[in-house]
């Protein structure tokens, strides 16, 4: 199979976020994204390396004589299936790769493998369902994505199990707002690649670019280990639930974050309770400097600042994030300025960071 | 549908062990009869100590050095020849699922499960308990109770029992239970290994005793051979409750690749065919998050050089192997993982084929025969 070649980075920040949206890097398979990544920073980066798991780290040497070192977080990969069986028919039967809702696919269009051959998962016609079925959710054992292929042989030449696919969607600038596939978390990794172009910190200053947050943290893990930061922010886009109330419903309480609102600090999720100081710090910066910035509603959910708090003697992590509606679906929709909120926020706040308190010992 | 390469005659992996290397002439091993004494030895997740010691007999001749990490895993170490080019860790891990005691009651014993027991393979089942107060090492036969459905209501009888309803009963008065058992004592399955027709083994816990077979089969493989590589080669305790041995093995070792070695699902009635693996076609080699691709392709380009048939096995998430755990210590280690494909998984009739393990012991030998100079690069390249 032949990679795609990655095209050159675009300049503007939307470009960017579309080109990132585009590129298939379901988790596990982040090369794409990767390449981009790599071309992106290979002319401001001091150090760029990747590491056994394919997380990208790149890091900007600080203009103090202090040698601390910062760390901060995007996730390259998204949410997707894998290729799981090609069956006698030529359909080929699939498995979820993170947290994905088997009824977002119904219906839909998928990029198949590297060489993103269109497939469609297709649905019963709806006068031939039984009554039951109706109101029931389809599940992931029962979805079958169709490339054209009319047999196993032919399908077999096209895929094998293995490949990923992910939804087909096209990159939209909507004027104000953004609209794409996989904007968690490329709208993170847009911010951190803007970020580390446009900034030289007085500390050094890592980005892990990583693999694998969808299905548990994990490049996160080994990057935090290696990297070994005193502190660490973490750059996601976490959803906003900011809908209408529902029927029978007079208020939507339940929003976790909103659109249009500012960028968002998380106070505390299902992985990590964030140290204080941290959003404290934060949240001043953003008043003083006239920067929209709401707090996420503590509750579940959760990204890399687990993984990463709670490597070597324990690392104080902070999670800055974008609200975006409808993620983990074929199309997530941001607001440019949450995005522009996000970017300025983590640039002064981090150019201010306190100092961070020593660590013990290591004797 | 899958990669699967013709089958490779089973006298093959027999020969290869009996052949004599250059450097040290030596006894063949009888792969089967060192797997069945695995599984006769109990060693529950967190109490590996007795197939610790099986194995640690076993290995002895066939290494450099033995070693551990500090919670049990036992390491068979093979040095280079001249300055390793690299190190390798191979871990399978030697605990089982079983139960445990946790309360009596007129002379029946509770108890709970460790690891992945199943509920319903239980009643009936005939087991034996570790009794410490009757001498530690004495193994008290019994059996879990079952209620006959001439007694049962209709709406149990459409439901499992679950597991802190029933109990083993050891057909002793309650005072000589009392007088023999702890709570905290063990409970294995009592079924004994067999020999089942043509090249089937059947025995409990054979997962993961297969692969540490593998294991002792690839270090005889290795016997005598010249190593460019450094060989770690780990029996793993507590994969069953959450990879303990694996992360700790792995921080410890800190090894520039490693392999996992455990059992996947074999072909039988109601599985999809995709999670499924017909016995006696060869080990598989597995693709997903968990695991390094070039780990993966460089596998199946050793095994496609030795003619050993292996099938590709893709796992979308979690492996729920010791791979999940190793990838992710320290800054990261490109993980592998063979498997061997075996039937009724977590249940005392586990059914694997022979000729799969010898194959795996085979495949494991001539990759770490590969692993050159240049490997540690090709890892560094993310296809």
């Amino acid at each position: 199979m032949k990679p795609e070649r990655a095209a050159k980075p675009a300049a503007t920040l939307p470009g960017l976020i579309r080109q990132l949206s585009e590129a298939v890097a379901v988790s596990g398979d982040e090369h794409a994204v990767r390449q981009i990544v790599l071309q992106a920073l290979q002319n401001s980066a001091d150090k760029l390396e990747v590491d056994a798991l394919g997380n990208v780290l790149a890091t900007r040497t600080g203009t103090s004589r202090r040698r601390e070192r910062v760390m901060a977080a995007a996730h390259m990969d998204e949410v997707g299936v894998m290729i799981v069986s090609i069956e006698s028919d030529g359909l080929l039967a699939i498995e979820a790769v993170g947290g994905l809702d088997a009824r977002v696919l119904l219906g839909k269009q998928l990029w198949v493998g590297r060489q993103r051959l269109p497939g469609v998962v297709g649905a019963t016609p709806v006068h031939l369902l039984k009554d039951e079925d109706e109101k029931r959710p389809v599940a992931f054992d029962a979805l079958r994505v169709d490339i054209g292929a009319a047999s196993r042989e032919a399908a077999a030449k096209l895929v094998q199990p293995g490949d990923r696919a992910t939804f087909a969607t096209s990159f939209r600038n909507l004027g104000g707002s953004l609209r794409g596939k996989a904007l968690d978390d490329r709208v993170g990794v847009a911010l951190l690649i803007e970020l580390f172009r446009s900034t030289r910190f007085e500390f050094d200053f890592t980005a892990a670019f990583t693999v694998q947050e969808e299905v548990g943290l994990r490049g996160a893990q080994v990057a935090a280990f290696a990297i070994d930061p005193v502190a660490a922010l973490v750059l996601e886009v976490t959803p906003a639930n900011d809908l209408p109330p529902q029927p029978g419903e007079t208020e939507n309480v339940r929003y976790n974050t909103r659109l249009g609102h500012g960028a968002a600090l998380s106070l505390a999720d299902s992985s990590t309770l964030y140290p204080r100081a941290l959003v404290q710090h934060f949240a001043a910066i953003a008043a003083r400097d006239q920067i929209p910035f709401q707090y996420r509603q503590p509750g579940g959910g959760g990204n890399d600042s687990g993984g990463i708090q709670r490597r070597r003697s324990g690392i104080p992590v902070l999670a800055l994030s974008v609200p975006g509606r409808y993620i983990h679906s074929p199309a997530a929709l941001v607001r440019l300025s949450d995005v522009r909120a996000a970017l300025q926020l983590a640039r002064s706040a981090l150019a201010e960071l306190p100092r961070m308190p020593r660590r013990p010992s290591r004797s | 549908m899958r990669s699967v390469m013709k089958p490779q005659p089973a006298t093959a992996a027999g020969a290869l062990l009996s052949s004599t290397h250059r450097m040290a002439p030596r006894k063949s091993i009888d792969l089967a009869a060192h797997l069945m004494d695995l599984c006769r030895t109990a060693g529950l997740s967190g109490h590996e100590a007795p197939v610790r010691n099986v194995l640690r007999r076993a290995w002895r001749p066939l290494v450099d050095e033995l070693s551990g990490d500090r919670i049990g895993s036992l390491w068979g170490i093979r040095r280079a020849a001249r300055r390793p080019a690299g190190r390798i860790l191979l871990a399978a891990h030697m605990d089982s699922i079983g139960m445990l005691v946790t309360r009596i009651q007129d002379g029946f014993l509770f108890f709970a499960a460790i690891g992945g027991i199943d509920a319903r393979v239980l009643p009936g089942a005939l087991v034996q308990v570790h009794a410490t107060r009757a001498g530690g090492s004495t193994a008290l036969p019994g059996v879990i109770t079952s209620r006959p459905p001439h007694v049962q209501s209709a709406d149990e009888k459409r439901k499992v029992t679950p597991v802190h309803h029933l109990m083993v009963d050891l057909g002793l008065s309650a005072a000589q239970t009392a007088r023999s058992v702890e709570i905290g004592d063990l409970i294995v399955f009592a079924q004994p290994p067999l020999r089942l027709g043509g090249d089937l083994l059947l025995a409990p816990a054979l997962d993961n005793r297969a692969s540490v077979a593998a294991l002792t089969g690839c270090l005889a493989h290795l016997r005598g051979q010249a190593l460019q590589w450094d060989v770690v080669a780990a029996a793993t305790v507590q994969e069953e409750e959450g990879f303990a041995g694996a992360y700790s093995s792995a921080f410890a070792a800190q090894p520039d690749a490693a392999i996992a070695i455990d059992v996947t699902f074999g072909r039988q009635p109601g599985l999809p065919e995709w999670k499924t693996f017909k016995l006696g076609e060869g080990p598989t080699v597995s693709f997903g998050p968990n695991l390094h691709p070039q780990m993966g392709a460089a596998l199946m380009e050793v095994a496609a050089a030795n003619a050993i048939s292996c099938a590709r096995d893709v796992m979308p998430l979690h492996s729920g192997t010791d791979a999940y755990a190793m990838q992710v210590s320290r800054a990261g280690i490109p993980c592998g993982l063979v498997s061997i494909p075996l039937r009724n998984m977590h249940t005392p009739v586990e059914v694997v084929a022979m000729a799969d393990v010898e194959q795996a012991a085979r495949l494991l030998a001539k990759f770490v025969l590969a692993l050159d100079g240049k490997f540690r690069k090709r890892l560094k390249v993310h296809p």
